[in-house]
């Protein structure tokens, strides 16, 4: 596991110094500012929903993926999807030409929690991840944060590394089983997963769930990557894969309660996360996850 | 137990390796050798099945012959022994379905595994190379939340079907139960009421544990026996049965053990039956089901499937399969 985790910090040193060499050098190529990237995050979800994958400007190479699997234009979500409902969130980055898209799609009437980050290299899509939660209980469903706190400006701009350092640490803090939070969380922060709040059981807020370990059963979060930082907005675009093992089937929270295991099986879960960075730390987390089998690589790990 | 190196990258690369190595020259493609071993018969694949599920039950991998380079994949994901079910698993059915091919070197085993008390259906390939386990190629079905069939675990039972040999004049070539097993996917495939496969009229299936041509169990609600489903095409949702494999044959048992994926798009969420009944997909997403299946082909016809599947990421690889190009066709 020493190993492990000395690869997987070997691998995130590498792919932050990537993003701060490559990033000026896309600002200075990508002539696609935010609204431009928000608009074609826009009129991919609309061109899926019309089922018109050739009214897109695409790239002469395009990579895609769903739920962790590579596929093809056209197919997966393409062939299913009938509605893409309001409201929805996103989050750009014209320094890297990536922007987000999160929101609640219809597949033959039936809801899904889509989570989208697209690539634009030239005003070309290069690149669409997209994980959808279909099996999640939408009865009380909190249907994402579209508040202001991820669409409104901060009084002042922080540097990419701090906002990404910032996530990263809320990454690590998930995985304490001492309860440590290695990055600051405001007061306050709220976390969805699948459009849920996170049970008040495991505390009131993100601050109090790490402190109570409450996703402490989490063997591992690999395959960890920023692609999206807005520096005025403090927000951050994370994907990865959450690993659960499952050679114990439940697990301790600081206080000394025991919980059952979500699953007793083996099992993986793909994400994309928008985390809200203040000036007290993080402010708010939208997660939209899958499961997926255990240990399922992602396609998206160079 | 091995520990995880470079998850992401490492055991995909080795497992790339794996499968693309060997001598290329003088051999017929896909051989190690012009002489195929005569080492391991099916006696010695069948105890080899044993200590592996004897070794996975007691979570010591040290018991089971494996070769150092040994690969390993469950639910199409390779990763080390001792990871995924060799973590969680509480015990493992003693008996189980169980097929052999010395010519491979190739064994299966289906049965029940549980999961901290937990049941889960299990279907499991091997294979013997020199005296050790070299490949294992595991489908764990666990029961969930999705539509699927999950037998009753008390009533579970093992056809001896697998088991008997079959009199010479019942039995058929390599290339033709390969090709009749081939038939049955290509039945199920978009399955409109052609049947391409040769069925025996007595012909039962049984998934993960339940009989689904006769009683009321899933496709047997709607019509029981083999051929009388696929007639009225009660499996059009299948877009294709992708990545194929016929990894093990018995030809003195009329047993052919195969993979592959179902993939079920649902561009629709309903059809109609060849008799004009309206029926609606269990699910409206694109999902794929990975599977293990076995035939027992008897005077040429399918007489008994028993198959362990379960749902994965829509369109999953598996990494034991070589997918031909896709576009070329299209």
């Amino acid at each position: 596991m020493k190993q492990a985790s000395r690869t997987l910090l070997a691998g995130l040193a590498g792919a932050l110094g990537l993003f701060a060499s490559t990033a000026q050098a896309a600002a200075a190529s990508n002539a696609c500012d935010r609204a431009c990237l928000i608009g074609v995050a826009d009129r991919y979800v609309d061109a899926m929903v019309k089922q018109a994958p050739n009214s897109l400007p695409w790239a002469k190479t395009v990579r895609f993926s769903e739920d962790g699997v590579g596929v093809m234009v056209g197919d997966a979500l393409w062939g299913s999807i009938r509605a893409a409902n309001k409201p929805v969130m996103h989050a750009a980055d014209p320094s890297t030409g990536q922007v987000a898209w999160f929101g609640i799609v219809e597949e033959h009437g039936d809801p899904a929690y889509l989570a989208l980050r697209m690539k634009v290299e030239g005003g070309k899509i290069s690149e669409v991840e997209t994980i959808l939660s279909r099996t999640a209980a939408f009865g009380d469903a909190h249907p994402f944060l579209a508040t202001p706190l991820f669409r409104d400006p901060l009084p002042a701009r922080q540097p990419r590394a701090k906002l990404i350092a910032a996530v990263n640490g809320y990454l690590d803090s998930a995985l304490s089983k001492a309860g440590k939070a290695s990055t600051a969380i405001a007061p306050g922060c709220v976390r969805t997963d699948n459009g849920k709040l996170i049970d008040p059981a495991l505390g009131k807020d993100c601050a109090a769930q790490i402190k109570l370990a409450a996703f402490s059963a989490t063997d591992r979060i690999r395959a960890r990557a920023f692609p999206i930082v807005d520096e005025a907005r403090g927000v951050v675009v994370a994907t990865g894969v959450m690993d659960f093992s499952a050679r114990a089937n439940s697990y301790k929270t600081t206080d000394g309660k025991t919980h059952p295991t979500a699953t007793t099986h083996p099992e993986s879960q793909a994400f994309i996360q928008m985390f809200r960075v203040g000036p007290g730390g993080i402010q708010g987390v939208e997660t939209v996850f899958t499961p997926v089998p255990y240990l399922m690589p992602s396609p998206w790990t160079r | 137990m091995r520990t995880i190196k470079a998850l992401a990258g490492g055991v995909g690369a080795a497992l790339l390796l794996a499968l693309a190595a060997g001598p290329s020259g003088a051999q017929a493609p896909g051989e190690r050798s012009a002489v195929i071993p005569d080492d391991c018969n099916r006696a010695c694949l069948i105890k080899a099945v044993h200590s592996y599920m004897d070794a996975l039950r007691a979570k010591d991998p040290k018991r089971a012959p494996f070769a150092k380079d040994v690969v390993f994949t469950e639910n199409n994901v390779v990763m080390p022994i001792g990871e995924g079910l060799w973590g969680s698993i509480s015990d493992a059915s003693k008996d189980g379905t169980e097929a052999a091919d010395p010519r491979t070197g190739r064994a299966a085993w289906f049965g029940l595994v549980r999961e901290h008390g937990v049941p889960a259906y299990y279907a499991m390939l091997l294979r013997v190379q020199d005296g050790k386990i070299t490949e294992v190629e595991t489908v764990v079905h666990r029961k969930t939340s999705l539509p699927s069939p999950f037998g009753d675990v008390d009533k579970y039972t093992h056809d001896p079907a697998f088991n008997d040999v079959l009199p010479s004049e019942q039995r058929r070539s390599r290339e033709r139960l390969k090709s009749v097993a081939d038939s049955y996917f290509s039945t199920v495939e978009r399955n409109d009421g052609t049947v391409f496969a040769p069925f025996a009229s007595d012909c039962e299936r049984n998934e993960n544990g339940l009989s689904t041509t006769s009683g009321q169990g899933g496709s047997a609600a709607v019509a029981n026996g083999c051929e009388n489903q696929f007639k009225l095409g009660i499996y059009n949702i299948n877009k294709e049965i992708r990545e194929r494999r016929y990894p093990l044959i018995d030809e003195e048992r009329g047993v052919v053990v195969s993979t592959a994926f179902f993939d079920h798009a649902n561009f629709y969420d309903t059809y109609k039956l060849t008799d004009g009944r309206e029926m609606k997909t269990l699910l409206k997403w694109p999902n794929s089901i990975s599977l293990i299946e076995a035939f027992k082909v008897r005077d040429g016809k399918i007489w008994r499937v028993e198959v362990v599947f379960t749902y994965v990421p829509y369109f999953m690889h598996n990494p034991w399969a070589r997918p031909a190009p896709r576009g070329a066709d299209q």
